[in-house]
């Protein structure tokens, strides 16, 4: 007779120090500390953090180490740990004018106000595995001194003023679909859930949070023909903007930090707008560290997701709102893809006992017409 | 402005809370039963039932519309101070809206939410004297049918106003559309729902 | 509650009290317009999402300290998601937890509704994967919400026809639509249409919880929930020719065991509960 497989707790438990045990590798290797991850995989923790939708490089480097470098799993493990803060209260809108610019350049023009700043990029490193890193201890220091800053591009920001932004040049001059605060109250999409069609608030938001993959190939997919919108990198910038918040029994703003972005805004095809003027169109990227691919990416989409503004026929993936949204939040289609490790024998059992019926029916059916 | 004294809310915020809100969610899922709700205490002319309801349901993200004499400052101060809720002054937009059966608004008025949306429409938190399920004198007897009643059951409530016996014996709103409607008195609860088929004894 | 019993830092049953404001807010609707599902703010769970984050979420919001909880997967109290869901609300409510579907006030489920008919006062949660009943037919939300409003379900009996025209029977075997109310159709979740009758005016109140698809609905006790059919092809549940291997039950759903390499097949109660209980008793009666 069948005796039942009985002792879940006990191997789930066992799973769990197993983990532990391929996360820690060889002992006789020293242990990753978070402030290394912190300091020396600063893009993986930018991912996570703009992924896992919390500034805090501290807690994104922890999560990566604990996930043994799962980017998707660590991002998970952020959004999970966010659930249970508190919401003290709402900062102001970011000016991403003010940034202290770290990096930025623009691809329309040669030379602009403010220059172009290479900053650190891999752009233009050739991709050749360098095998000095492989070398423990003496790595000599990078140094950026001997760079000299050229008038067509520098390395280094020249100046720490703010710097005007590119695609504000076309709006003053009428040739950019105008963006600028209505001072209406942006959707959270942590408290209402995306109804379609989306709010354009509810909309980039989603996009911020959505899996950096998935936003590429759509936006990639854009270039190659499917939702075309001629895009142009009108500007990327990287750098600290300051976070304030004006406390109800202050009634002023307070600044009370600072964090690292990255922002793409991108030129797109132009068009006759209802008000029968000639325009170029755009879209908008954002993220918290460096993430440029990812920035640009979400722009892409962006602006392809904008189709029915501008009477587009929405005929490519990327056009379509719904499948984008509802697709590209990694941390729900990762759960979903896994759930179907758990068991499943009732409704397999549901299926199986339909199919044998049915075969059972209609062996029975040409048994008869055989008579 | 006078200074308007701070009551204490719940004593217990979080097992308060769940505690009411199972109460709630018994009367809203089987209507017409009846019970007790006292989790908090009287506020001003809110009766200890309302002001538990009140505590439990509103946040910054919900909008009420207080009608006579709960618009008083006591009472809105309160409300806003405890929960940070919203007071709106257009009886359309409110999420609940919350008044005395003697002091009813206009209800065709209240927000419906849509075909689409019928949860979008708002719930109306009625304070009256007394709820029975016995008849009382002064009463209205009302016979419910639907969702959550095991055949039918009866409910008396005392001083409910014509409009709101037509309301609930015509039914308006077709549904899914409807108002949800829960009755508070002293320290009990009941509700009906826009699901109820009501016949007046 | 004893304090000493939840996890540190964490608030009663993980969620803080603004989410669960917010679920519950969406249950009261729920529950107020029957198998209509409430778009609410879902929250992300130190669960993955498709692991039961919907029905851990209102049983979050719903469960207090003098609940007595019930985790089930499969109809069963031993497997492995079970017990994690069952550890984890232990950790962070301090509550009861029983195996005994009687003893339970609330019941988190997936896939199964227990064998025991719930009594009054209980309530019981599905964890649902995909709550809308037409996603397979229309993938669409603006369009499947434009057909519950109208309540235009057409599609819907086409393609159970079409399974008829094709197999000789309706080839749905588990999340088999259901009309709640004589109104709206719902998606019951992925039990096995065997359990569909059970959610005909049951006494027990039902919720429905989806996670990632951050819609919650209800059903209220006694509410007439009817299996969708056809008067040539009316509704009927699973049955099997084996009883249980076990306890030898011939009216419970029973799950298969493949016992060697040749597939040869045993049939055991797929509610661990249930059967032990059969078990229990045979041996006094022994």
């Amino acid at each position: 007779m069948y005796v039942a497989v009985k002792g879940g707790e006990k191997a789930i438990s066992a799973a769990h120090e197993l983990l532990a045990k391929v996360r820690r590798g060889d002992t006789r290797e020293a242990e990753l500390s978070v402030k290394q991850v912190e300091q020396q995989l600063p893009l993986a923790v930018a991912r996570v953090m703009t992924e896992g939708a919390v500034y805090d490089p501290e807690l994104a480097a922890l999560a990566i180490k604990q996930s043994a470098g799962d980017l998707v799993e660590a991002i998970f493990l952020l959004r999970a740990y966010k659930t249970t803060l508190n919401r003290f209260g709402i900062c102001e809108p970011i000016n991403t004018e003010t940034m202290q610019i770290e990096r930025r350049i623009s691809a329309t023009y040669k030379d602009l106000p403010g220059g172009q700043v290479l900053g650190p990029t891999f752009d233009y490193t050739h991709r050749l595995l360098d095998f000095s890193l492989m070398a423990e201890g003496d790595v000599s220091e990078p140094s950026v001194a001997d760079i000299s800053p050229s008038a067509e591009m520098s390395a280094e920001p020249v100046s720490v003023e703010p710097v005007s932004k590119v695609l504000e040049i076309l709006e003053r001059e009428n040739l950019m679909v105008s963006e600028s605060d209505h001072q209406s109250e942006p959707t959270d999409i942590t408290r209402d859930p995306i109804t379609y069609p989306a709010e354009r608030s509810a909309r980039l938001q989603s996009l911020v949070q959505g899996d950096e993959g998935f936003l590429l190939a759509l936006g990639y997919s854009t270039q190659r023909g499917y939702g075309r919108n001629h895009p142009f990198a009108g500007e990327i910038r990287i750098g600290e903007v300051e976070v304030s918040i004006v406390p109800e029994e202050l009634g002023f703003e307070i600044t009370i930090g600072a964090v690292q972005m990255t922002e793409c805004e991108m030129v797109n095809g132009f068009t006759r707008h209802r008000d029968g003027e000639v325009k170029f169109t755009r879209g908008y990227g954002v993220g918290f560290g460096q993430c440029e691919r990812k920035a640009m990416a979400m722009a892409l989409v962006d602006r392809s997701l904008q189709a029915a503004d501008y009477d587009e026929e929405v005929v490519s993936p990327a056009q379509q709102e719904e499948f984008v949204l509802s697709h590209c939040d990694n941390v729900e289609a990762a759960g979903f893809v896994s759930h179907l490790k758990l068991p499943h024998y009732v409704d397999f059992q549901s299926e199986l006992e339909l199919l044998r019926r049915i075969r059972a029916a209609e062996q029975s059916d040409s048994a008869k017409d055989m008579n | 402005m006078n200074s308007i004294a701070l009551q204490i809310g719940f004593q217990e915020p979080v097992t308060d809370a769940q505690q009411v809100f199972r109460s709630l969610l018994k009367v809203m899922s089987e209507p017409g039963v009846i019970e007790s709700l006292d989790q908090a205490t009287t506020l001003e002319t809110l009766c200890p039932a309302a002001f538990s309801t009140c505590l439990a349901l509103l946040d910054s993200t919900t909008r009420i519309w207080l009608a006579e004499p709960f618009n008083s400052d006591a009472v809105a101060k309160n409300l806003s101070f405890h929960t940070g809720c919203r007071l709106t002054q257009t009886v359309g937009e409110a999420d609940f809206v919350l008044c005395r059966a003697d002091q009813l608004p206009q209800l065709d008025q209240l927000k419906r939410g849509s075909a689409e949306y019928p949860d979008r429409g708002c719930t109306l938190l009625v304070q009256v004297d007394q709820i029975s399920d016995t008849a009382l004198p002064e009463s209205t007897v009302l016979r419910l049918q639907g969702p959550g009643i095991p055949g039918q059951r009866t409910l008396a409530i005392s001083s409910l106003p014509r409009e709101l016996i037509h309301y609930l014996t015509g039914r308006p709103d077709p549904f899914p559309l409807g108002l949800d409607i829960v009755l508070l008195a002293d320290n009990v609860v009941t509700a009906i729902p826009r699901t109820t088929r009501v016949e007046v004894n | 509650m004893n304090p000493q019993t939840i996890r540190e830092g964490y608030n009663f049953a993980y969620l803080d009290e603004q989410t669960k404001r917010m679920i519950r807010r969406a249950l009261l609707k729920a529950v107020a317009i029957p198998g209509y599902q409430v778009p609410f703010g879902g929250r992300e769970m130190p669960m993955p999402y498709g692991w039961g984050t919907g029905g851990m979420q209102v049983t979050a919001a719903v469960i207090g300290e003098n609940d007595c909880l019930k985790v089930i997967d499969q109809g069963a109290d031993d497997t492995t998601n079970a017990v994690s869901i069952r550890a984890f609300f232990r950790d962070l409510t301090g509550v009861r937890t029983t195996e005994k579907t009687e003893e339970a006030t609330l019941i988190q489920t997936r896939h199964r509704i227990p064998e025991k008919p719930l009594q009054a006062g209980q309530v019981l949660v599905y964890q649902v994967p995909i709550p809308e009943p037409l996603r397979f037919i229309e993938p669409s939300e603006v369009e499947t919400r434009k057909m519950h409003a109208l309540e235009d379900y057409g599609v819907m009996h086409i393609k159970l026809y079409e399974d008829i025209a094709q197999f000789g029977h309706i080839a749905t075997a588990y999340a088999y639509p259901v009309l709640v109310n004589g109104r709206y159709v719902m998606d019951p979740s992925p039990i096995p249409k065997f359990d569909n009758p059970k959610m005909d005016n049951s006494p027990a109140l039902q919720l429905f919880g989806a996670g990632r698809e951050k819609r919650i609905y209800a059903i209220p006790p006694y509410t007439d929930v009817k299996s969708l059919d056809f008067e040539d092809h009316p509704f009927e549940v699973q049955r099997w020719e084996q009883c249980c291997a076990i306890c030898g039950s011939d009216e419970s759903f029973l799950d298969e065991v493949i016992m060697d390499d040749q597939g040869a097949h045993e049939f055991i109660c797929s509610d661990t509960d249930y059967c032990r209980e059969r078990m229990a008793n045979l041996e006094v009666t022994a």
